[in-house]
């Protein structure tokens, strides 16, 4: 199952159809295979090839972290279930849940590869908007509430059928970094505390005091929707530190650059014939103000996460 | 021989110079005779000193302005332009438009060299083209601007000492009258030495390497040392790469890099930067930022610039 939760009302309003639009935008192109995000796009339209190439990392990233959970997740599903059979007296199910979702194809291009089997994971999408938005199935939630409540968040969670000793893979995608620093820790450590066999995936700006910095936090703030975390954690190393600080067991955190420049050769000159990309400077400028973060916890120490990596 | 009169391309710079863009049947003229004054241009143009080297444009026109307002306006100050007037920006036609009628009225005050963006294939992707479209209805006029294009000199070699290229050099020369023998007036090919001039990056290494940006190479500083003592060069000066502080030497100063787009694409935070050559040849540097915005005008529902949101 997929739990979806969307992000602020403005930002949402403001980012989520554009988000789609260059997923969309960059899966037409050819750098990922998307059968479903045209779904969820009003219209047409065309992006330069930096912005496609960014959202094939960052897809890419994302898309990598879901399949080394679940087979994580598989690799040790024998012991855990007899478990939660003890317990629950049914099989133990992974879940992915993915705050601040806005129009989001990540369950459905999931569901279409196999990789989500009826038994086995419920994926619930969160959206941070005020209103009846909301969708229920077996295997997929869509549901609204106001994150930066965590209470709100659990009951939401809690009516979703979301089962808090699964293992579960959040996932936000600049969400977290539109909030103030305190509401963003504040959903860190909540989801730290309660689901003790998790992993807490983040993409968000860093570098917010350099020249480019400076002119996006700018940009993006014209937009309606500022960087309220950019300036308190503006490094990976206070990323880190941050998740570390909320009881988080591990965290890894590496520049988008770093991961793009991890990527397997092959891939990358495939991705490099779809389109000429003449903005070879700025693409390791922005590259370098987006960082990836990884933090897993496994309070049974089963060592479930141990093989984990961002970059793969 | 086209016809246009000095009071003519004097009110059209004027309109230009306000952001306004002349008419489709002006812009067919103005091509015409710039196409009759470039094709006498040779692919290595000579030029006086004194004379001030400007980097990549781009389209933003009012940082343009804002150069002029730095450098001085022309004619009263010799201006050498190495290229990438066009695309990412949001005023592409004002600019080149602008540059190209300075250069059909004071044809010896202003060098315009071709930049890899002033191609067909490249302004389909990156804005002119559509920026074209939008502006006049259809793409006449970019077929006009394209077609001046293929005129533009490849280089330009001030006093003797200075060589001045888009991108930078190519396996295939060695010394100038090889690139004097080139064919220069067709589209950019996707290799050959052309194609390098306008595409390739200096880099800090030995000898040549691949270029990440799939057309021309990375050259060294020692293949840098060869190229100009063999052709008697002091400094080869180049654009193409986005430098934060608008001027970049290599090589023991055997190479400079000049960016003229401030805030580059309205995202990068960079400054910009022209080379002021006195008549001996000497250098020096003015740093520039973007223009303030309320001379701007008011950027109607421009699209901002793109993140990864």
């Amino acid at each position: 199952m997929t739990h979806e939760v969307e992000r602020l009302e403005s930002t949402s309003d403001t980012c989520s159809p554009a988000i789609a639009l260059c997923k969309s935008i960059a899966s037409s192109k050819g750098y990922y295979q998307d059968p479903f995000i045209h779904v969820f796009v009003s219209r047409s339209g065309s992006r330069p090839p930096l912005i496609n190439r960014g959202h094939y990392a960052r897809v890419t990233a994302v898309r990598n972290v879901i399949f080394q959970f679940l087979e994580a997740c598989g690799n040790n599903s024998d012991d855990s279930s007899s478990e939660s059979d003890l317990a629950h007296g049914q099989n133990l199910r992974e879940q992915i849940v993915i705050l601040g979702s806005g129009l989001d194809s990540t369950f459905f291009y999931l569901k279409n590869m196999s990789k989500i089997d009826e038994s086995e994971e419920p994926e619930t999408e969160v959206d941070d908007k005020e209103g009846d938005l909301g969708l229920r199935t077996r295997e997929y939630t869509l549901l609204s509430c106001d994150m930066r409540n965590c209470q709100e968040l659990e009951a939401a969670l809690g009516s979703a059928g979301v089962d808090f000793s699964a293992p579960t893979l959040f996932i936000s995608e600049c969400v977290l970094i539109y909030m103030k620093p305190a509401e963003g820790t504040r959903i860190i450590e909540w989801a730290a505390n309660l689901f003790p066999c998790s992993i807490f995936f983040t993409y968000e700006q860093i570098h917010p005091h350099d020249p480019f910095g400076k002119v996006m936090a700018q940009n993006i703030s014209l937009r309606g929707c500022p960087l309220l975390s950019f300036e308190a954690y503006p490094d990976c190393d206070s990323q880190k530190q941050r998740y570390l600080e909320a009881t988080w067991e591990t965290c890894e955190a590496i520049s988008m650059q770093d991961f793009y420049d991890g990527l397997p050769e092959e891939e990358k000159s495939r991705v490099a014939k779809i389109e000429w990309l003449d903005e070879i400077e700025e693409w390791k400028m922005i590259q370098q103000h987006y960082c990836f973060i990884l933090a897993t916890k496994d309070a049974e120490g089963r060592k479930l996460w141990a093989n984990l990596k961002i970059s793969t | 021989m086209t016809s246009i009169s000095c009071s003519d391309l004097d009110r059209q710079i004027e309109q230009l110079l306000r952001c306004e863009y002349i008419k489709e049947s002006e812009v067919k003229i103005l091509c015409a005779k710039a196409r009759e004054i470039l094709v006498e241009e040779s692919n290595v143009q000579h030029v006086d000193a004194p004379v001030t080297i400007c980097g990549d444009i781009h389209g933003q026109f009012f940082d343009l302005k804002e150069l002029f307002n730095v450098g001085g306006e022309c004619p009263d100050t010799n201006y050498l332009f190495m290229g990438d007037f066009v695309d990412r920006g949001f005023y592409s036609v004002e600019t080149f438009l602008l540059l190209l009628a300075l250069k059909v009225r004071y044809p010896d005050r202003i060098t315009l060299i071709r930049g890899n963006h002033e191609s067909r294939q490249i302004t389909q992707v990156y804005g002119f083209y559509d920026e074209c479209l939008r502006k006049y209805g259809s793409v006449n006029v970019w077929r006009y601007c394209t077609e001046v294009f293929d005129y533009l000199s490849l280089s330009a070699l001030i006093e003797g000492k200075t060589f001045c290229v888009h991108g930078g050099l190519s396996p295939s020369i060695t010394t100038l009258d090889q690139i004097r023998t080139i064919d220069r007036k067709q589209e950019i090919p996707h290799d050959g030495s052309m194609c390098d001039l306008m595409w390739s990056d200096p880099e800090d290494i030995d000898g040549w390497g691949l270029s990440p940006r799939g057309a021309g190479y990375l050259f060294g500083g020692d293949i840098t040392a060869q190229f100009n003592q063999t052709n008697n060069i002091e400094l080869i000066a180049r654009a193409h790469q986005l430098v934060m502080e608008g001027y970049k030497y290599m090589f023991n100063e055997s190479l400079v890099t000049v960016w003229s787009a401030p805030n580059y694409c309205y995202r990068c935070g960079n400054v910009a930067a022209i080379l002021e050559l006195d008549e001996n040849l000497n250098r020096s540097f003015k740093i520039f930022d973007a223009a303030p915005q309320e001379t701007r005008g008011v950027p109607a529902k421009k699209p901002p610039p793109d993140y990864f949101l």
